[in-house]
C-alpha cells in the first residue's frame, strides 16, 4: 500500500504501529501529505473519545430517511450508474377524478370562483393538456362500488413540497429546483380521511419508484386538526435526492379511498401503468366546481360537492 | 526526533502556514513559534510518533488564533478562520478536543451524510485494518483515500451549516 494512502486510517485508528510510523515519517518529506495529516489529526481528536465513537457507530447503524430513499430508488435498477437526484423544476398541476358522479348535476359555488383566494391555476390547465374526453369509471382495476353515491359537501386537500434548508424547512414554489443531495418532505392535510401515495421517476425510466408508502408505512392520513399537518414520509424523516443530477418526476396522489392502482405491491410500478392511471385521472376531470389556490405556503384544493371517491394528482416535480 | 527531522518539520510547517497566512516572513515566525512551544512545553516527548501529532494540533490552533488576531485588527479582511467544527475550545492541544455543542452538531451532521460516506465511516470506526476496509468495499487504497477525504469534507460542511443555523 502506498504510504500516503494510510492517511485515511489515521484518524480512526485503523493502522498498525508500523504503518502509523511510516505515515508520520512520510509526512515530513511530502507537503501534501503533511497538510492532509494536520486535517486528519483534528479528526483523530474527535474520534478518539470512546463515547463519541460509540454514539457515532450507533447512529451509522441506524437507518435514516436518507438511506431509506436511496434504497427505495436504487433497488429496482441494476444499472449502478442510475441514481435519482439532480435538478427538476417544480411544477404544480392538480387534477381531480370524480367518479360515479354526473358532472352536470354538480352546481357551482361562487366561493370557488377566482378571486376567493389567490388562484394559481384553473381547470383550463387540464383541458389544455389535450385530453377532453371524460372517462367514467376511471382506473380500471378498481372494482365497481355501488356505495359511492354519497357526496362530500366540501373536500379540501392542502399540500406542500417542503425542503430542508439552512434556515429550517421551507416550501418549494413553482419554478424552483430541488438540487442534488437536498432533503425534502411532503406536508399534507385534508378535511376527510385520505390515502397518500408518492412516486418518483428519473427521466424516461420504465418504472416509477414508490417512495411512499413502503414497508410498514400507513398511507392513511386522518383529517387534520386545525393547523396540524401530516408529514410524509414521517414526522422525523426526510426524503433526499442523491448526488447524481437527473431530471426527476415526483407525483403525489391523494385519494379518498385506498386505490389499488396507486398501491402497488412492489417498490416499483411500471411507468406505463401508472402514467395511464394518472392520465385517466387528469383527463377525467373537467367540470366539477373546484379550485386550486396558492397561498404563501402551500397549495389548497377545494371541491364543492365532491364525489366520495376522488383523486388529487399533484405533479410536484417535472423535468 | 533527529536534527534532520526537526528541520524537515520546520520546512513543512512554514510551507503550510505560508499558504494560509500569505506571508513567508509571518509563516517562518509562525513555524518558529510552534517549534518553540513544542520543545518547551513537551521536553519529555522526543519520539517522532509523539511529537508530530502534537505539532499538528498546535499549529492548527495557533494558526486560527493568529488569523483571528489579524481579523480583529482588520489587517486582512480576506482571511477567514477555518471554523473548525472540531476544534478545541481553548488553546491547549491536549485538552478535550470536542466541546459538548460541537459534539451535538457532529451527531446531527452524521445523519445527513450520504450512504457511501456512512458506510465507509462505519467500517473505519469499527476499527478494521485498512486492507480489510479496502477489501470489504471492493475499492483500491487510493480510492478509499480520496473518498475518505471527500466524506470528511462533507461532514465538516454539514457541521458548519448546522452551526450557522444555530447562530442568532
Amino acid at each position: 500500500m502506498e504510504t500516503k494512502h494510510l492517511a485515511s486510517g489515521y484518524a480512526t485508528d485503523n493502522l498498525s504501529a508500523d504503518e502509523r510510523r511510516r505515515l508520520l515519517e512520510a509526512s515530513l518529506t511530502d507537503q501534501e501529505l503533511f497538510d492532509r495529516m494536520v486535517e486528519e489529526e483534528s479528526w483523530r481528536g474527535v474520534f478518539e473519545s470512546p463515547g463519541v465513537r460509540r454514539e457515532l457507530l450507533e447512529r451509522l447503524e441506524r437507518p435514516t430517511g436518507w438511506r431509506r430513499l436511496l434504497t427505495a430508488l436504487r433497488t429496482p435498477f441494476a444499472n449502478p450508474t442510475f441514481a435519482v437526484g439532480g435538478l427538476a423544476a417544480a411544477a404544480l398541476v392538480v387534477a381531480l377524478l370524480p367518479r360515479f358522479t354526473d358532472p352536470a348535476q354538480v352546481g357551482t359555488d361562487p366561493a370557488m370562483q377566482p378571486g376567493a383566494a389567490s388562484v394559481d391555476a384553473s381547470a383550463s390547465d387540464l383541458v389544455a393538456k389535450g385530453t377532453p374526453s371524460r372517462t367514467r369509471g376511471g382506473l380500471g382495476d378498481l372494482p365497481p362500488d355501488s356505495s359511492v353515491a354519497s357526496i362530500i359537501p366540501e373536500l379540501e386537500v392542502t399540500y406542500a413540497l417542503e425542503r430542508d434548508t439552512d434556515d429550517g424547512p421551507r416550501w418549494v414554489i413553482p419554478g424552483e429546483s430541488v438540487g442534488a443531495e437536498e432533503r425534502f418532505r411532503i406536508r399534507l392535510s385534508a378535511n376527510v380521511p385520505v390515502w397518500a401515495y408518492l412516486f418518483n421517476r428519473s427521466g424516461d425510466e420504465a418504472t416509477y419508484a414508490v417512495l411512499f408508502p413502503l414497508g410498514a408505512d400507513d398511507p392513511k392520513v386522518e383529517p387534520s386538526d386545525l393547523g396540524k399537518d401530516t408529514l410524509v414520509p414521517g414526522a422525523t424523516e426526510w426524503f433526499a435526492m442523491d448526488s447524481t443530477p437527473a431530471d426527476e418526476s415526483l407525483v403525489l396522489v391523494v385519494s379518498t379511498r385506498p386505490w389499488p392502482a396507486f398501491q402497488p405491491k412492489d417498490d416499483t410500478v411500471p411507468s406505463a401503468t401508472l402514467d395511464a392511471a394518472l392520465a385517466e385521472a387528469e383527463s377525467t376531470f373537467e367540470s366539477l366546481p373546484w379550485g386550486r389556490f396558492r397561498s404563501e405556503d402551500r397549495v389548497r384544493v377545494r371541491v364543492v360537492d365532491a364525489p366520495s371517491e376522488a383523486v388529487v394528482v399533484a405533479r410536484l416535480l417535472e423535468p | 526526533m533527529t536534527r534532520e527531522q526537526f528541520d524537515l518539520l520546520r520546512a513543512r510547517i512554514t510551507n503550510w502556514a505560508t499558504s494560509r497566512l500569505r506571508s513567508r516572513q509571518d509563516a517562518e515566525d509562525f513555524a518558529q513559534d510552534v517549534l518553540l512551544e513544542l520543545t518547551r512545553k513537551y521536553p519529555d516527548k522526543t519520539d517522532l510518533e509523539d511529537l508530530l501529532p502534537l505539532a499538528y494540533r498546535i499549529l492548527e490552533l495557533k494558526l486560527n488564533n493568529a488569523i483571528r488576531k489579524r481579523i480583529r485588527r482588520k489587517e486582512d479582511a480576506n482571511l477567514q478562520v477555518d471554523e473548525l467544527p472540531l476544534g478545541a475550545e481553548g488553546d491547549d492541544p491536549e485538552q478535550s478536543f470536542l466541546g459538548r455543542e460541537r459534539r451535538k452538531l457532529l451527531f446531527q451532521a452524521i445523519d445527513r451524510l450520504g450512504q457511501q460516506c456512512r458506510e465507509l465511516l462505519h467500517l473505519q470506526l469499527s476499527g478494521l485494518p485498512q486492507k480489510t476496509i479496502s477489501e470489504r468495499l471492493g475499492q483500491p487504497d487510493g480510492t478509499i483515500y480520496a473518498r475518505s477525504s471527500r466524506c470528511r469534507k462533507k461532514l465538516k460542511e454539514e457541521i458548519n451549516k448546522l452551526s450557522a443555523r444555530q447562530r442568532p
